[in-house]
């Protein structure tokens, strides 16, 4: 089913479209909440959230911008006011200490995975926002800047640095397993 | 070594990471909304029924309190004698029906009627 035909058959009210929709999307603001909520408790009550707000404000999505990139956008502008409201992020990319897992130490790509998202969880909001935005869910630039409503260079410039301070971090820790890998 | 890394960091990246949503997010959602909306057409209801029973008692103490003949059913020729005490009358009831239109619309907008309203566009 298009987008187009979706929307319209939830504006009626059928239930099957609408569970369509969620699940369709769930995903995608499960990433997007997730990356900016660490409470595991939080990001299934503010995906909830996020999907009613997608249903109640259906009615004035004009397919402008793809229903993808409409809905992160209330996914992410959901997240991180929620996110500021807890914790004030305001530490800078810099300032951060990050805390390394002495369970990475086999050569396992899973572990190396799991490390880079420990990496990921403990950038600044933003960073990991654009991160996420960027690589997991393929948005591309312009999409970001309409999600975010951030400056395109602000995001190009955020996605470098993180991965340029990701790259300083993993290459201390895992010069031996990388080479084994 | 360099190019090894960022590659290897650009893939843990595409990788999705373990964020995932209890069994059956998406029927309990569903349920949420549809609760919601029906919590949401009762409050209507019931702020309708409101206005009305004030538009009526107000209506009643009104005519009652300037105009006692009226009701007793004494003489309706005298409500054009009466004009002046009629005039406040249909004033405030003029301004009790423009409440309840101002609250209806607010009810609209503020998405109380969300799926009868998306109902009816169709």
């Amino acid at each position: 089913m298009d987008e187009k035909k979706l929307v319209q058959e939830v504006l009626s009210g059928s239930d099957a479209a609408l569970k369509m929709l969620i699940e369709k999307y769930e995903r995608l603001v499960a990433h997007m909440v997730g990356r900016v909520v660490p409470v595991v408790m939080d990001k299934e009550e503010i995906c909830q959230d996020v999907f009613i707000k997608v249903y109640t404000k259906l009615s004035e999505f004009n397919f402008e911008s793809k229903l993808s990139t409409w809905i992160a956008t209330i996914a992410y502008r959901m997240a991180v006011n929620f996110a500021k409201k807890r914790k004030p992020d305001s530490v800078e990319l810099e300032e951060i200490s990050f805390r390394v897992n002495d369970s990475f130490m086999s050569p396992d790509e899973e572990d190396m995975k799991r490390f880079v998202h420990s990496l990921v969880g403990q950038l600044p909001l933003n960073y990991r926002s654009v991160l996420t935005m960027f690589y997991l869910e393929g948005f591309s630039y312009p999409e970001i800047v309409e999600i975010t409503g951030m400056p395109e260079g602000t995001v190009k410039n955020y996605i470098h640095r993180a991965k340029h301070k990701l790259k300083v971090i993993v290459s201390k820790y895992s010069k031996k397993e990388i080479a084994l890998l | 070594m360099k190019k090894e890394v960022e590659e290897l960091i650009e893939k843990c990246l595409r990788t999705a990471p373990p964020y995932e949503l209890n069994h059956g997010f998406s029927a309990r959602v569903l349920k949420t909304i549809r609760r919601k909306e029906r919590r949401n057409q009762q409050k209507l209801f019931i702020f309708v029924t409101i206005g009305f029973l004030c538009m009526l008692l107000t209506g009643f103490g009104l005519i009652s309190l300037s105009y006692p003949t009226l009701l007793s059913g004494e003489g309706v020729s005298d409500l054009f004698i009466q004009f002046n005490k009629i005039v406040p009358f249909a004033i405030i009831l003029g301004l009790l029906i423009a409440g309840v239109q101002y609250l209806d619309k607010k009810l609209v907008k503020e998405k109380y009627l969300f799926n009868i309203n998306q109902q009816d566009i169709n």
